[in-house]
């Protein structure tokens, strides 16, 4: 039975200025489990940087509780803060390491920060840089690696007083997409072998589809939903969560296509085992429709597949209605499409 | 030109000598003290720290103060202080004081500047890490700064002895002194020309000097 690792209780973050107070998070309520990964999503604006900041109080909330490992740390200041905070490892979108000491010297700071003997640093030191494979930079400034390698330092760093939690913000935004699969890649590496429970938040849906293995949506400072990600992206409930998933999802009508009076277009989705049927070549054999795939494509969310085509359906109203009726019964959405 | 040659003689290498105490008197305690006020302006204005507006008003208002006072009328207003700390309110050692209580203020609003220009990002993980504030003062805050307190040092040096030479007037010395003295009230062209020169190229020497150090250290 996984327990609670974070949960988030009612926070509000308030921020006054001039004008007034912007209510940059209100009322989220989240529990996160120990070793899932843990994705937040929205539009830039929605809140995600703030709340992920209220979990180890870099961000104060205005009000209510947060809880790390069952203990409510809301209230901590000091080195009771500092403690905690040793537990929970942070990686940023622009990594932020220290640009006047060594690769070396930046993963040794979280363990002077927690108090290791000098001596025992350089074993430490090099044994992180081996787990991110960069122990060949030690002696390196951060100027010289390329966007990737800082982050991998980063993760070294974020990694070195054992945590049980890692924050991840934006933590791919700022790279290319081979270099964003490969954090994504390590960060997966190092949630299995490590125990390690992650939260990441990101605008970027690509990444979320491939990491998460839940999602909550962000809009405007609320949490408007939260599903593990093979139904958030199958089924979106939120207008919100159907925006964003759409940029990935989706398959737009070619507009060349030309159009019959006497067929139909539809879009098609079919999820988990029944993306395998052969459900098209059923309706062909069955009913007297002619049915031709015009555009179509397979994603895999967690493993499990999802699938989308865009097929046209030619013959008599009888026919098609009666196949409409039965790609209906047999898929997981079936759509008709009226504008190209 | 003889008669230039003689008083530079007599009175160049007593007012160089008389200079360079005053400036490193002041800039001693600027560099001890400014970077303390610097410091304490900085931890208690940034909210990752130890923000505590409290008393980064009253650092404020102290350092505003100094800082708005004519340094003619600083000298004048500290004469009595001067009379305790040093025994005396002539000479370079007391012509000191009012210099230190400028460039200290002068320094700490510098410093401050150097490390308010550290990136917050690199200030949020460190915090993050669970880092003590010292450990994050000493191999953070310090660190990313270096170049800019190296700058904010050369500034303060620069303008330390272009304040110096105002010092003379109660009694300092010093190479401004010895400009104003012969150069001026005597008509010693000569002299005034030597010691402009001299105290250009102190400035110059000084100004590469720390640009080349704090580019040694930008990374």
């Amino acid at each position: 039975m996984p327990r609670p690792v974070i949960e988030l209780k009612d926070i509000n973050v308030n921020f006054s200025h001039a004008g007034g107070t912007l209510h940059a998070v209100s009322h989220v309520d989240l529990t996160i489990m120990e070793n899932e990964i843990f994705g937040i999503v929205g539009p830039s604006g929605a809140g995600k940087s703030t709340l992920v900041r209220v979990i180890n109080l870099l961000q104060q909330p205005t009000s209510g509780q947060v809880i790390i490992d069952g203990q409510d740390i809301t209230s901590l200041r000091g080195s009771a803060l500092s403690q905690v905070r040793r537990r929970i490892g942070m990686i940023f979108q622009h990594f932020n390491l220290i640009g006047g000491a060594t690769i070396a010297k930046n993963v040794a700071f979280n363990l002077k920060a927690a108090g290791w003997k000098s001596s025992d640093i350089p074993a430490r030191v090099s044994e992180l840089l081996e787990l991110v494979g960069l122990q060949d930079k030690s002696d390196v400034d951060p100027s010289q690696l390329s966007g990737g390698q800082k982050q991998r330092v980063a993760i070294a760093r974020a990694l070195a007083n054992n945590p049980s939690i890692l924050l991840c913000d934006e933590a791919t935004s700022a790279l290319d997409p081979e270099t964003a699969e490969e954090i994504v890649t390590i960060l997966q590496d190092i949630n299995r072998k490590m125990h390690l429970t992650i939260v990441f938040i990101t605008h970027q849906m690509d990444i979320a589809r491939k990491l998460f293995g839940r999602i909550a949506v962000m809009e405007k400072g609320s949490v408007v939903e939260v599903n593990d990600t093979y139904t958030l992206f199958t089924e979106p409930q939120h207008e919100s969560a159907k925006k964003l998933v759409a940029r990935v999802m989706d398959i737009g009508v070619p507009p060349e296509l030309q159009r019959h009076p006497d067929e139909i277009l539809l879009k098609i989705s079919y999820v988990g085992e029944r993306a395998y049927d052969p459900v098209i070549s059923t309706v062909i054999k069955t009913y007297d429709v002619d049915l031709s795939i015009i555009h179509g494509k397979i994603e895999y969310i967690d493993n499990k597949p999802f699938g989308i085509l865009l097929v046209t359906l030619h013959g008599s109203k009888e026919a098609r209605d009666a196949a409409l009726a039965y790609l209906q019964a047999h898929t997981h959405h079936v759509e008709e499409v009226s504008e190209g | 030109m003889e008669q230039t040659i003689n008083i530079l003689k007599q009175y160049l290498g007593k007012a160089m000598g008389e200079t360079a105490q005053m400036v490193s008197i002041a800039m001693v305690a600027s560099l001890l003290l400014g970077t303390l006020i610097g410091l304490i302006l900085y931890v208690t204005e940034t909210p990752l720290l130890v923000q505590n507006k409290f008393v980064n008003r009253i650092a404020g208002v102290v350092v505003n103060v100094i800082r708005s006072v004519p340094f003619v009328i600083l000298l004048v207003v500290l004469i009595p202080l001067t009379k305790i700390i040093t025994g005396t309110t002539i000479g370079p050692i007391a012509a000191s004081v009012p210099l230190s209580f400028s460039a200290i203020a002068f320094h700490a609003r510098l410093v401050e500047g150097a490390f308010t220009d550290v990136d917050t990002g690199v200030l949020e993980s460190a915090i993050a890490s669970g880092a003590p504030l010292h450990l994050v003062l000493s191999d953070v805050v310090f660190v990313e700064s270096l170049p800019g307190l190296i700058r904010a040092i050369t500034v303060t040096f620069v303008s330390l002895v272009g304040y110096s030479a105002m010092a003379g007037i109660v009694g300092g010395g010093g190479i401004g002194d010895l400009a104003i003295q012969f150069g001026y009230y005597r008509y010693e062209t000569g002299v005034m020309a030597v010691t402009v020169i001299l105290l250009v190229v102190i400035v110059q020497i000084a100004q590469v000097i720390g640009d080349k150090v704090a580019a040694h250290f930008m990374r």
